[in-house]
């Protein structure tokens, strides 16, 4: 199954400025392991394995509605939209 | 003695009695109530005066916990903007603002670490136990995120070590604040400083 995803500006270093990618799978996992192998680190980036959870400043979104404490399990279905965006905060 | 007093007469008994309960309320009355007075007057005299020292001591007391809370404000929130504008700078690509603030950071965490373990000892005495805890366990907290600010310094990968800012700076901004504000509020209110208003 096809899933598209997007990552924010900050993201994009490691994905060498692209912003939209597509990726197979039929879970969040199989979109996380399937980025990691194109962009080696992404997932590390966005997702803590020590909290089992995705890292403080990382929001997710599927299909346009943002999820919080999301299970790596999660199925996705073909065409599904992903987006994962870091949050910088000042002040 | 018994027949000295039966030879007296009835008019002499009444006098000798009159003589004796005059007497009698002669030396209460001159000398005893005088004494008694006196004896009242100093345990009241002392009584007012433990109660002033007490006072005196609340007052003191209640003053140190005052200046307490607005040191730990003021140690608490040095420590948490200079962490923040490490974490802050240390997610842009702009090494000349993440450099001076890693600087900043390495000089000035050391006193501030210190001052709040000070305080964690001094809030042992001045609050309650449980204020206590609370500060110890936040110290231990604030010594964690110092191990991670230390481990996205050493970061050679500068992405990763952004990325590991990025969740720093994330985290301080939404649970570490607000953490500080409850902490204080809490010691404030432990210490029956906080405002009649708030407490409704």
């Amino acid at each position: 199954m096809s899933i598209t995803v997007y990552v924010s500006d900050r993201l994009a270093r490691r994905t060498k400025k692209s912003v939209k990618i597509t990726v197979e799978g039929t879970t969040l996992r199989d979109v996380l392991e399937a980025l990691d192998r194109k962009h080696p680190g992404f997932k590390n980036d966005i997702y803590s394995p020590s909290k089992e959870d995705f890292r403080a400043h990382i929001t997710v979104g599927i299909n346009g509605v943002a999820r919080r404490h999301l299970s790596l399990d999660v199925p996705l279905a073909d065409g599904d939209q992903i987006s994962f965006v870091a949050a910088l905060k000042g002040g | 003695m018994l027949a000295w007093w039966e030879a007296l007469g009835s008019k002499e008994q009444a006098g000798v009695i009159a003589a004796l309960f005059g007497g009698i309320f002669g030396l209460v009355g001159g000398v005893l109530s005088p004494l008694l007075k006196s004896w009242f007057e100093e345990r009241i005299s002392d009584r007012r005066l433990r109660h002033e020292r007490e006072l005196l001591r609340q007052q003191k007391v209640i003053d140190a916990q005052s200046l307490m809370l607005d040191e730990l404000a003021n140690i608490f929130w040095t420590w948490r903007y200079l962490a923040m504008r490490v974490a802050y700078y240390g997610c842009y690509v702009r090494e000349d603002e993440y450099k001076a603030a890693a600087v900043a950071y390495k000089s000035e965490i050391w006193g501030v670490l210190s001052k709040l373990r000070f305080s964690t000892s001094r809030m042992r005495r001045l609050f309650s136990e449980t204020s206590f805890e609370q500060l110890r366990a936040f110290y231990l907290e604030v010594i964690s995120i110092d191990d991670q600010i230390n481990a996205a310094m050493q970061e050679v990968d500068p992405i990763t070590r952004q990325n590991l800012f990025n969740e720093i700076n994330s985290m301080i901004f939404d649970k570490v604040t607000a953490e500080i504000d409850q902490l204080l509020f809490g010691f404030a209110h432990d210490a029956n400083l906080v405002s009649v208003l708030t407490k409704g």
